[in-house]
């Protein structure tokens, strides 16, 4: 019996070394042509675009999926953040608000729908405000995962008027501009992004200069550079509000984006000052892409 | 019933990473549970059901989440690719070789993403800072959670614990 084993194993072991080999053969195919053909993607998919029909059409079936995943996940995320809740007053809060449920859940429906009311109410007065004629309200549905890039997908697109490069605002102030529409959703490049640059205003001094995302790893993610202010820039001071400068035509002007939290005094550095966004980026739900109006420079 | 384990697995993944880690703010240094899934799933099954899903995955999440087209889809088919390097090679029961595979899949995507934003023009502040607070724990993370997900994966989808397979002595 052993001598029959043996007799049959180097056979078999040359079998399987030539199954092995045409395998991994074919797996290295495929898998080349599958990184060629997505090599040939990134490079038509970057920059700002028009959806083509595969995205429009994937884009347009993950919406309302992504919709009804985006209200699940906002449950989940809340229940954690309770979960991790630990002083008195979080556990007494928690604790009226389990009641409070309990009690009566129409009532914490109708408190939602008025708070979501009064967002919109706000987002409507900024808009009016800042001398936008006509926006498109829209609700955020995704956002990308990876810190590299802040990009959000919203629920509405080209159906409703909204096009490439239009502004997008909040009850706070700017958030970003449209990076790509498809029929019923496009996706917004938030103003925090490592590659988007807004030119910006002292809304103090006036002085006009360029604000640029930034990715950075410690302290504020949202943090942004301030470049290209006057070379006699001693006013400027922690606190000083930015406002867009509309220069440029990308954004209306007058829009706030932020204020300055440090200011840069080495002439060596590039940069001028720090400034911190007003808009809350982890918390956004309802939006206004701006379809008409707003003062340019 | 593997193939709807599968299916389940993979939405767990995307909600972990796409809906979940972004919604608790834990971005940067959240693992890629993602990679992690399909690392597991090519050291178990090798590259042909792997590298498919891994890219058309990735794909679908990169139309509906992120900037462009190929962010999430290459970086998924590699770790598939790399974690496929080493189906039948090793005893499933070794855990080591897919977290190990999967940290270095999650470093390498890092990497892609940050040349793929260099190379935009994007800014970037602190590379070390970059490189000790985010890449290095999302690598170090994304292999715990592939050595957690390998033991889950290898009790439903393994076929065949042994490092020779007695179907090719068949």
């Amino acid at each position: 019996m052993e001598i029959c084993v043996r007799s049959i194993l180097p056979s078999a072991g040359n079998g399987i070394a030539m199954r092995r080999s045409a395998s991994n053969k074919k797996t290295l195919i495929i898998t080349a042509l599958s990184a060629a053909l997505l090599l040939a993607l990134v490079i038509l998919s970057a920059g700002a675009k028009r959806a083509n029909f595969f995205e429009n059409a994937a884009g347009t079936v993950l919406t309302p999926v992504q919709r009804v995943a985006s209200s699940v996940s906002g449950a989940i995320s809340a229940f954690f953040r309770n979960l991790f809740n630990t002083t008195d007053a979080d556990i007494e809060n928690a604790r009226l608000r389990s009641e409070l449920a309990l009690k009566d859940r129409s009532l914490i429906e109708m408190d939602e729908l008025r708070r979501e009311n009064e967002r919109l109410r706000e987002l409507l007065g900024f808009a009016r405000s800042a001398g936008i004629e006509q926006g498109v309200t829209a609700r955020v549905i995704g956002r990308s995962s990876e810190i590299h890039y802040r990009t959000f997908t919203l629920d509405a697109g080209s159906s409703s008027g909204i096009d490439l490069n239009m502004p997008v605002i909040c009850a706070e102030g700017l958030v970003g501009i449209v990076s790509e529409v498809g029929s019923g959703w496009c996706k917004v490049t938030a103003v925090v992004d490592p590659t988007v640059a807004v030119p910006v205003m002292v809304e103090r001094t006036r002085d006009t200069c360029m604000a640029h995302g930034v990715l950075n790893a410690s302290g504020d993610k949202n943090r942004m550079e301030l470049y290209y202010l006057p070379a006699d820039r001693s006013d400027l001071v922690p606190g000083d509000v930015l406002i867009t400068s509309g220069i440029g035509g990308a954004y209306p002007k007058g829009i706030r984006l932020g204020t300055v939290t440090e200011v840069m005094t080495s002439e060596k550095s590039s940069i001028n000052a720090y400034l911190s966004p007003f808009v809350d980026f982890a918390h956004l739900e309802e939006l206004m892409v701006v379809t008409r109006g707003g003062e340019t420079g | 019933m593997r193939k709807l384990l599968l299916a389940l697995f993979v939405l767990a993944a995307v909600l972990f990473d796409y809906l979940l880690f972004p919604g608790l703010g834990l971005d940067r240094v959240a693992p890629s549970v993602m990679i992690a899934l399909f690392v597991s799933l090519a050291v178990l099954r090798g590259a042909l059901p792997a590298v498919p899903i891994a890219a058309a995955v990735g794909l679908i999440l990169d139309i509906g989440f992120n900037r462009f087209v190929g962010m999430s889809a290459i970086p998924y088919l590699i770790a598939a690719l790399a974690g496929a390097l080493f189906y039948k090679r090793f005893y499933a029961d070794n855990i080591i070789i897919p977290a190990v595979t999967a940290a270095t899949a999650a470093f390498a995507k890092e990497l892609f993403l940050l040349a793929s934003l260099l190379l935009s023009g994007g800014r970037v502040s602190g590379f070390f800072a970059l490189f000790a607070l985010h890449m290095l724990p999302v690598s170090l993370l994304t292999g715990a959670a592939c050595a957690l997900i390998h033991l889950l994966l290898k009790r439903y989808l393994l076929r065949s614990s042994f490092r020779l397979d007695i179907d090719y002595l068949r």
